[in-house]
């Protein structure tokens, strides 16, 4: 990868990675300005409204919801074309543990005149960490492993099925040491060609780095001459 | 991918963690007034 390839990826994932982390702790925050104030406010509409939310925390709200959905489906996208392992996966269970996080605390110690344990707090708190803790504990170890490079995957198959860079890249290998069959020569480049475009797509999905579709795509014209 | 990229996109990304969580709570309290 070249500098400035690196450098443009790096801005991106920065960008977008700061930007839902930006959006999770605004929806942590807001939701606690909303709970001090009893849990419930409402803001606009042709009604009297018993409490008011507090300054700026609707706007907040509903900009964070609607940015960090797109901020994590463009994270998503970069790190899946380029192959970079990501923290897509720990979204989910950061938005429900966070959240599930103020409704324990809040339903324990319970803001203003009310005293007690907040059953209905408490409740959503137990179903806010198992939506966010069970996930967590499913994909906590491929996480592991991508990072430290033992099995996983960064492209999307990998993501979605589980399947490894390794078979991809194995397949290859042997695309490229078939094509050198001397038999096969005047039939050949037609193969080569499309063979050639798997190389881009493997590459291009993230399951080949740029040093090893290099490799690949040498071995492969070599093959050819 | 190397060990040396892998490690060098976990720090970026736990960089871009921490920037962003700070940034929230700074946006939230000049927003929240």
């Amino acid at each position: 990868m070249g500098a400035p390839k690196n450098l443009r990826a790096t801005v991106w994932i920065v960008l977008t990675l700061g930007g839902v982390s930006c959006a999770l702790t605004l929806l942590y925050l807001s939701m606690r300005a909303v709970m001090d104030v009893g849990g419930v406010c409402a803001e606009g509409g042709p009604f009297e409204i018993r409490q008011h939310c507090p300054e700026g925390v609707p706007a907040i709200m509903t900009g964070s919801i609607l940015g960090g959905i797109v901020l994590a489906g463009m994270y998503l996208w970069h790190t899946v074309r380029r192959g970079i392992p990501g923290f897509t996966l720990l979204i989910w269970p950061a938005l429900f543990l966070s959240l599930g996080w103020n409704f324990f605390e809040y339903g324990i110690d319970p803001p203003g005149p009310q005293s007690g344990l907040v059953a209905g707090w408490l409740v959503c708190g137990g179903v806010f960490a198992l939506m966010g803790g069970l996930p967590l504990l499913a994909v906590l170890p491929s996480l592991v492993r991508r990072f430290t490079g033992r099995g996983g995957s960064s492209n999307l198959s990998g993501w979605l099925v589980g399947v490894s860079g390794a078979p991809a890249r194995r397949a290859v290998v042997r695309l490229a040491r078939s094509s050198r069959s001397p038999s096969q020569a005047p039939s050949r480049s037609p193969g080569i060609v499309s063979e050639l475009e798997r190389l881009d797509g493997l590459h291009r999905s993230g399951a080949l780095d740029d040093e090893e579709f290099r490799l690949a795509k040498e071995r492969l014209l070599r093959g050819e001459a | 991918m190397s060990s040396g990229r892998r490690l060098y996109w976990l720090l970026v990304q736990l960089a871009a963690i921490a920037g962003g969580s700070y940034g929230a709570v700074r946006l939230f309290d000049w927003a929240t007034g």
